[in-house]
């Protein structure tokens, strides 16, 4: 089961280099969502309330709801439904999110240790790989966020490749960088819509030497 | 006392809030930071207490922050005569900001817990977002969307770095972040989860610290923020950078890879010194050219601690000096843009002429930027370059020597253009902007900042040796 999860949260990433629809980032960031809720419920040793409580509000009411309902909002708001013009085209993409696997396999047997699983390890790497392309390969402000919150999963992946049971800290954490990703969705891309009319990042150029 | 110090900071937002006019919002503001000192008093006094498990009063911790609860209250001085035409609104979240932002960098000073730490300087960023904003310009929402940004992603970066470290504690039934704990894992973990713990927590930190590579951050934190905040951001916020990258290299001391983690520290040192020499002869802006001087100073605090030896005081020494010299030539920078009605260094000129005692001071901090004597500068920079020569590493002696060289020249070519350039049209200039009680503050600070490099006290001296013993045994 969890294998299944795991390779549906792979097959996620892949999808963010074809598609060109960011309704189509917004659902895929959903569903990593529900994934990491699946994945992290799965492995629960024990049902401590606490810490259910802390994965369904991380995984499933943050990640899964509110940040794509925000990001619906902002595709609304801003009448921006796809990827810039400039932005690389797909067949690249896929290359380059191919590359990335193949690092990230690498990577992955050059890491092998007992402690960590390596399954897990190899996806958050390639999560994190992922990421770090959607914000260096694409123009729009939209895409750089989708990035990061790709970026957030992976960590949140890594973390449970680390195989600790996630103390009250890391959890806390965890939240907190939850809680910006939605502060910066919520307040800041619809302030920088409102006043530059635009999510282009060739617009955020007034701080220059 | 520390959980006092938060309530205190707690109650102090909400009453803030519902503040109606500004004398009400400064009261009480003033009030904090003098809480803020009496704490300070306080962990002098506790030296060595443990509180809420998770916050000590170590001497690295003490020092940088007796530092911070000197500059705070200088701050908010400077700020009263910055923020005379804001609204009542942007009066409250400046204050609210400021002192969350002073709260978390406290927290952060003193946690002993790499968890902990980590998620306080998460808050600095949300608390200095709000500060960045302030004026609410195109401008400044530029900058704080960045600064949210990449700092975010830095900060994501980094906590793959802690998690990396958690694996070195697999099978501990409850997972015990503490730098203490992860000191004694340390020698005998995989020494390549070691490196890629160190890279990313050096990458994710660097955003706070303005060192390579994510430096530029905080250049445009500077630029975009209130004048009087750059000056705490590139002192307090930097500091904390420091602090936070200096105990994870102290935790790292017993183990296998040090050398290696010694010279990557050298090469960001070195990195950070180029970006430094290349913009600072580029930027006309005097906010971005103060700051690319922070990213140099940070260069050399990490080649000192490269160097090792006697490096390590030299880089916990150079960091409490520059905040008291950058502080000073940050604060008289927001007089001198204030003066111009512009921070376009190259429309400025005769400041002399126009507000001597300014002038006086903007030359000592020129002195206390190019480390000369009696800069206290100069101290750290000698022990920085001895220890190099000590370590064998002349190569890096030699580009060090040599990137400083084009820094000094740009520093004395901006700042003296300033001070007497003749041809500079100072017909707009606004005498009214010249506060000298401000002066005279700054002018005390700086010349504080002399004397340390004609007398390093006994009390100084012994705390560093304590915060760096682990080094030499």
């Amino acid at each position: 089961m969890i294998a299944l999860l795991i390779l549906l949260f792979a097959v996620s990433l892949i999808f963010f280099s074809i598609t060109e629809r960011f309704r189509t980032y917004a659902m895929l960031i959903g569903l990593q969502g529900v994934l990491l809720f699946g994945i992290s419920f799965s492995l629960l040793r024990e049902i401590n309330t606490l810490n259910l409580i802390f994965i369904v509000v991380e995984t499933l009411v943050f990640k899964a709801l509110i940040v794509p309902w925000l990001l619906y909002r902002i595709i609304k708001r801003t009448k921006t439904a796809r990827v810039h013009k400039g932005a690389l085209p797909a067949f690249y993409s896929i290359l380059l999110v191919i590359l990335a696997m193949l690092v990230s396999v690498v990577l992955t047997s050059v890491l092998k240790d007992a402690k960590v699983d390596s399954f897990f390890l190899a996806i958050s790497i390639f999560a994190l790989l992922t990421g770090m392309i959607l914000i260096t390969t694409h123009k729009r402000i939209f895409s750089h966020m989708v990035g990061f919150l790709v970026i957030e999963n992976a960590v949140f992946l890594f973390s449970i490749a680390a195989g600790a049971e996630m103390p009250m800290l890391i959890n806390t954490a965890i939240l907190l960088d939850i809680f910006i990703s939605v502060l910066i969705l919520g307040v800041f891309m619809t302030k920088i819509e409102d006043r530059m009319h635009s999510l282009e990042t060739d617009m955020l150029t007034k701080l220059k030497d | 006392m520390i959980l006092l110090y938060f309530i205190a900071a707690l109650v102090s937002v909400p009453l803030l809030l519902i503040q109606r006019n500004k004398k009400s919002i400064s009261i009480i503001a003033g009030f904090f930071f003098a809480i803020q000192l009496t704490f300070a008093i306080y962990t002098v006094l506790s030296k060595g207490v443990t509180e809420l498990h998770f916050f000590t009063y170590d001497a690295l911790g003490i020092l940088f922050f007796a530092l911070l609860s000197v500059l705070a209250p200088i701050t908010l001085i400077h700020s009263y005569s910055y923020l005379h035409e804001e609204t009542i609104q942007q009066y409250r979240l400046y204050h609210i900001g400021f002192i969350l932002l002073s709260t978390a960098i406290t927290g952060a000073y003193f946690s002993n817990n790499i968890t902990v730490s980590w998620i306080l300087i998460e808050i600095t960023t949300l608390s200095a977002a709000l500060l960045i904003y302030h004026r609410r310009t195109p401008r400044s929402l530029e900058a704080t969307w960045k600064y949210v940004f990449v700092c975010s992603t830095g900060i994501a970066i980094a906590y793959l770095g802690i998690l990396f470290l958690s694996v070195l504690l697999h099978g501990e039934h409850e997972l015990n972040m503490s730098y203490e704990n992860l000191a004694n894992v340390v020698s005998n973990a995989n020494p390549l989860y070691l490196k890629l713990a160190f890279l990313f927590i050096l990458v994710g930190y660097s955003t706070k610290i303005e060192l390579f590579p994510m430096y530029t951050i905080g250049i445009d934190a500077n630029h975009a923020a209130p004048s009087p905040m750059s000056a705490f951001f590139s002192t307090a916020l930097v500091n904390l950078g420091f602090v936070s990258v200096f105990r994870v290299v102290r935790m790292m001391a017993s183990s296998e890879i040090f050398a290696w983690i010694q010279g990557v520290l050298l090469i960001a040192g070195i990195l950070s010194l180029l970006v430094a020499a290349v913009y600072m002869r580029r930027t006309k802006n005097a906010k971005r050219f103060l700051a690319y001087s922070t990213v140099e100073n940070m260069g050399i605090v990490a080649i000192a601690m490269g160097a090792g030896g006697v490096g390590y005081v030299a880089a916990i020494f150079h960091m409490l000096m520059h905040g008291m010299v950058k502080s000073t030539a940050f604060y008289q920078f927001s007089q001198v843009g204030r003066i111009y009605n512009s921070y376009n260094m190259f429309r400025m000129g005769r400041y002399f002429g126009i507000n001597p005692l300014g002038a006086t001071v903007l030359i000592l901090a020129l002195a206390g930027l190019c480390a000369v004597p009696p800069s206290s500068l100069f101290i750290s920079e000698l022990m920085t370059f001895s220890s190099l020569i000590t370590a064998d590493r002349w190569l890096y002696f030699v580009l060090a020597t040599l990137l400083l060289c084009v820094v000094i020249y740009s520093l004395c070519s901006r700042l003296l253009h300033i001070c007497y350039n003749s041809s500079a049209d100072i017909s707009k200039v606004d005498k009214s902007a010249i506060k000298p009680y401000l002066t005279y503050i700054q002018l005390v600070l700086i010349l504080a900042s002399f004397f340390f490099c004609f007398y390093q006290p006994d009390w100084l001296m012994s705390m560093l040796q304590e915060i760096t013993a682990v080094f030499s045994s």
